[in-house]
């Protein structure tokens, strides 16, 4: 608690004498005496000064010219990459980018032009991608070189792995037990890319009806031997069970799920194929050039060779062989 | 660091208290002590005056002005018989003769009439306002409250926007951001009970409408140990008891809300209510316009029950508040939050103890929630269950203020996010504490309050916050003084907010990062502030903040909330310049803010995206210059009012384009089925600033008596943003867009008071 001392403090008329007082009260009197006019005026001044401004939010950028993301594969017949110049709006445009993708093999020259094209997904979201029947041989090394008619150049450079032997699927039934399904995959992957199981499966209503694929990725439950092959478990029931939840039509009991085909598709990456890429975080993957190979640009390229095939057992009398391998269903 | 502080502090302590003990007086010598309360409302009567004429000489007078809560002391009275004047401007003055006995301690609480015949008297040298701070809060009252132009015809938000450091967002969401603190760093409290989201999201409506305010203490840093648990600032809102003899209420309509105030007896003489509900209608008549329709809505209900006796003043409130609306206009995601308030609180000065004892109960909910599609959407909670008592006693010349507190908090939040997967958590904290300050006079000049605030909480273990606050006043005259403090603060909780931009409003409360540490701040302040006889007075503040443990979303480039949090430290320094200059009709305050804020923070993914594990970078609340012009007119029958704001750019993070990111990492992204995820492209964050904001609000008042029992017809009419300032509100640098405030809207409101 501040005590205080007394202080009288007299009005203005009494102190004449002190000329700041004296000023204080002029203006004072006139401040009091036309306080509307004041307002006023101060609102126009600063009427007077206000000014919009212009607002450019984007950073030039000249780091960054294309994001690049896909793979060439050796054992498909076409081609397709993602690939859109880095856009200063949020969604992509339902236009063609305006810029000139080729792909060269670097061991030979030879070089195509590839195709643009513009994917449309579900709720009017586009993809900018471009396609070719180039031919990408094994063990050849290949330059994709997207380029802005004004200028601006990004590249990716990847090495095609040399094929390996077909993947062959075996189902171990033991007594009553529920039989386990494998994937097996002789020597010859040196960096495994990728496993996948693919299902071919119509929706059906008694009203309406529509074909899906499904893609589960097994990767992650690959397992290399002490022979340099690899086994994979996969779990069907799981798999189908995944395809039921996922579908907002299979809720309904109506619904009936109809397996069209199952196929299994397996890729060996190239040289430049970071075997360590499962493991780098969220945080990083996402950066910028947190995990990419795209010279001037962003994203991600690889080279692999791929090998589809049924998913059923394949004998040759009693032994157990690879299938034929497939093109993909459709 | 604090080790070293410590030993200053206790040196400092015992070294004042030396020299206090020694510029005391004998235990001869007789004191007074009481509270000073409106007769009608009970309303403490801030800064009336307590004066003690010896009847040996009319010459010895000494004297005290009455505090925030009505408390006035005196001591160092010589035995004897004295004249007992206490007064206020607009009040019949209480007049007494006492002896005081050698030694004694007598408690006198004075209860004034309003008289409107005594309004031209007026001796009170302790003046509130803008510029000056007392003990190192600044006192609001509701007459500054009303000077702000506003459709809500004064309001406590409105009036905060008005102070130098005080940096908010814009008109939408109410987020205040004090010296470098974010939102979830303030205390403010109604009537010692603590208001998580003290904000409606129209910004110039208050959840506490001044009509029940009966005043407020407000600490932009260096606050006493009487407050723990946050780090930044405080607001201490008192509120006001019903009329207690009197029924009266009032009805407010304007085009952005309506609200409903009465109050009256429930036993005449003794007990009162009051009641206040505000209903918004912004959302509604935003369509007559010439702007864009406002998705906006709030409610709030205030209800509280005064209980007086002649040593007790008892009270229970309860305050419930809702918003709801969208922050970006085009963007269909909905923000909603609720805060319900209960507490009772007692306020005793029992004869001749020469104690001040005032007990808190109090429960504190509040929930927010943001997006429309369950499951993906966020949500939030908090609730906190206070008690607390608090003491006042003076032993000589040295004041204590003590007490001790126990709470319980529980924090729960759960964020459901596309494609990301849900993250949810929940914490329960057990809190208790107390604090003992004691306010030391050095001779007639220096004035030391050290004090220390300590709790133990169940997360952290034991903690101690020592904290100091000092005025000299070199000239011996209490309108010139320099002050100063320093202090130890520490938080237990924090809010997370999304770290895109500032104006994010969802605030997920958690316990304080990874539950190793508390937020911790060190600030320190230097202030002078001076009064001119002829109404003009100035202050200047400048202060230095230092905070650790500071919770930060880690920085990403996707569109998805994280509370994924990292450790931040910050710097923060500024300096607040304040002019005042009041005298009759005329009122005006012209104020300045400087504020540099910096963080830095280490994290993991930093060595990949910069190339060092450390980064230094303002944040998105760093405004560096702040103006602020508030005029009044009292023009004959009318009341003119203007407030002119201006704001330099806040930091915001530029992009350099989006793409979309098809993932390796689980399998072979097919280019023709997967769209990827949406990513914006950034160098650093917060390296651009927004353009500046300016904006002019005017407002001219009238009111008509309609009765001669006092009822009145009050009419104001106004303009916000009166030239039209295209003000940017936030760029979201996730989806490209550029959301404004609010552009000219101009408002009547009309309010009926009837009595």
């Amino acid at each position: 608690m501040a005590s205080f001392k007394i202080t009288e403090h007299k009005s203005r008329s009494d102190n004449p004498g002190l000329s700041y007082q004296h000023m204080v009260s002029v203006f004072y009197d006139y401040i009091s005496g036309r306080g509307i006019l004041f307002t006023f005026a101060f609102s126009l001044f600063t009427l007077l000064i206000s000014c919009n401004d212009t607002f450019e939010p984007f950073q030039e950028n000249d780091r960054y010219h294309f994001s690049i993301y896909g793979f060439l594969d050796a054992n498909a017949d076409t081609q397709w990459v993602r690939v859109s110049p880095v856009r200063e709006q949020f969604e992509q445009s339902d236009r063609l980018p305006d810029m000139n993708v080729t792909i060269e093999n670097i061991d030979t020259g030879e070089k195509t032009t590839m195709t643009n094209s513009l994917v449309e997904f579900r709720q009017g979201f586009y993809a900018a991608n471009v396609w070719s029947d180039f031919q990408i041989e094994e063990n050849q090394t290949y330059r994709l070189v997207a380029e802005r008619t004004h200028g601006g150049t990004s590249y990716a450079t990847v090495t095609i792995p040399p094929a390996f032997p077909t993947p062959r699927v075996f189902i171990d039934i033991i007594d009553d037990q529920e039989p386990e399904y494998f994937i097996w995959i002789d020597e010859g992957v040196e960096r495994l890319a990728d496993v996948q199981s693919w299902w071919y499966v119509r929706i059906q209503t008694p009203f309406w009806q529509e074909d899906q694929l499904f893609k589960f990725s097994l990767k992650a439950g690959a397992e290399k031997t002490s022979r340099d092959a690899y086994r994979v478990q996969i779990f069907p029931d799981d798999e189908i069970e995944a395809i039921m939840n996922q579908s907002l039509t299979l809720q309904d009991p109506s619904a009936q799920l109809i397996v069209l085909h199952h196929q299994i598709f397996v890729a060996s990456g190239g040289p430049d194929w970071d075997v360590n890429i499962t493991h780098v975080d969220d945080l990083v993957y996402n950066l910028p050039e947190g995990f990419s190979n795209v010279e001037n640009g962003l994203g991600y390229m690889a080279g692999v060779f791929s090998r589809l095939i049924p998913f059923k057992e394949c004998f040759d009398g009693p032994r157990l062989v690879a299938c034929p391998e497939e093109r993909p269903y459709w | 660091m604090r080790a070293p502080f410590l030993f200053f502090f206790v040196q400092l302590i015992t070294f004042v208290l030396v020299l206090s003990l020694f510029s005391g007086v004998s235990a001869q010598q007789a004191s007074i002590q009481g509270i000073v309360s409106d007769r009608t409302n009970s309303q403490p009567l801030f800064g009336a005056n307590v004066i003690l004429t010896s009847s040996e000489d009319e010459l010895l007078r000494i004297g005290a002005a009455v505090e925030g809560d009505g408390f006035y002391r005196i001591g160092n009275i010589s035995p004897g018989v004295w004249y007992l004047r206490i007064s206020f401007i607009g009040y019949t003055a209480y007049q007494d003769t006492l002896t005081f006995s050698p030694g004694e301690n007598k408690a006198i609480n004075a209860e004034l009439s309003m008289d409107d015949t005594l309004l031209g008297e007026l001796v009170v040298a302790r003046i509130t306002g803008a510029t000056r701070s007392i003990e190192g809060a600044q006192r609001i009252t509701p007459a500054e409250i009303r000077r702000v132009p506003s459709p809500a015809a004064g309001d406590l938000s409105s009036y905060i926007q008005t102070l130098p450091g005080v940096v908010t967002t814009g008109d939408r969401g109410g987020q205040v951001f004090i010296r470098g603190g974010s939102p979830s760093e303030n205390m403010v409290l109604i009537d010692g009970a603590l208001i998580y989201q003290p904000t409606h999201i129209v910004g110039f409506f208050s959840p506490i409408p001044s009509n029940v305010i009966a005043g407020a203490d407000f600490y932009a840093g260096g606050f006493s140990p009487k407050y723990t648990g946050r780090i930044s600032s405080v607001l201490d809102v008192q509120l006001r008891h019903g009329d207690r003899y009197n029924t009266s209420g009032s009805l407010s309509v304007s085009p952005f809300a309506a609200e409903v105030f009465a109050e009256g007896p429930i036993e005449t003489g003794t007990s009162s209510w009051i009641f206040s509900a505000r209903n918004s209608f912004i959302d509604r008549t935003s369509s007559w316009y010439p702007i864009e329709r406002q998705p906006l809505q709030f409610q709030s209900q205030f209800i509280k029950t005064s209980f007086i006796q002649d040593e007790t003043r008892c009270s229970g409130m309860l305050l419930h508040t809702l918003d709801s609306g969208q922050m970006d206009f085009d963007f269909d995601e909905k923000i909603r939050w609720r805060n319900i308030v209960v507490g009772a609180r007692c306020v005793a000065l029992p004869q001749d103890s020469g104690t001040l004892l005032t007990t808190n109960i109090n429960v504190s909910s509040f929930s927010n929630s943001v997006g429309n599609i369950k499951p993906y959407g966020f949500e939030s909670s908090a609730m906190r269950v206070n008690i607390d008592v608090e003491l006042r006693q003076h032993a000589g010349n040295i004041r204590f203020d003590y007490g001790i507190f126990s709470r319980l908090k529980y924090l729960n939040y759960s964020l459901g996010e596309n494609y990301v997967g849900f993250n949810s958590a929940s914490a329960t904290q057990f809190v208790a504490g107390g604090h003992v300050q004691a306010t030391l006079p050095a001779g007639n000049r220096l004035n030391f309050q050290p004090g220390v605030g300590f709790s133990y909480n169940g997360a952290f273990g034991g903690s101690i916050e020592p904290r100091l606050r000092y005025s000299w006043r070199p000239f011996g005259r209490e309108t010139e003084e320099f002050s100063g403090s320093a202090g130890l603060y520490l938080q237990p909780i924090t809010g997370v907010s999304d770290i895109r931009d500032v104006s994010s409003v969802f605030v997920a409360w958690m316990s304080a990062p990874l539950s190793t540490s508390q937020l911790q701040s060190f600030h320190t302040t230097v202030g002078w502030q001076q009064q001119f006889p002829f109404g003009l007075t100035w202050s200047v503040e400048t202060y230095y903040k230092r905070m650790s443990n500071i919770a930060i979303p880690v920085w990403n480039t996707l569109t998805e909330f994280t509370t994924e949090l990292a450790l931040a430290n910050g710097y923060v320094y500024g300096s607040d310049l304040r002019l005042e200059f009041n005298r009759g009709r005329f009122y005006s305050l012209i104020g300045y803010g400087y504020n540099w804020t910096l963080y830095e923070s280490a994290q993991d993914h930093f060595t990949v995206w910069f190339g060092e594990p450390l980064q230094e970078f303002h944040p998105p609340h760093d405004r560096r210059h702040q103006v602020n012009v508030l005029a009044s007119v009292d023009a004959g029958k009318y009341t003119a009012g203007v407030r002119w704001q201006l704001g330099s750019g806040m930091p915001f993070t530029r992009p350099l384009g989006f793409d979309d990111v098809l993932d390796f990492r689980q399998r072979l992204p097919d280019v023709n089925r997967e769209r990827g995820t949406r990513r914006v492209i950034i160098d650093r964050p917060y390296e651009g600033r927004l353009p500046s904001v300016h904006r002019l609000d005017v407002s001219v008042e009238r009111t008509f008596r309609i009765a001669s029992n006092g009822s009145n017809l009050n009419f104001q009419a106004g303009v916000i943003n009166t030239y039209d300032q295209r003000n940017i509100f936030y760029y979201d640098v996730y989806t490209d867009r550029r959301i404004d405030q609010l552009s000219f809207a101009p408002y009547l409101t009309i309010k009926l008071e009837v009595k």
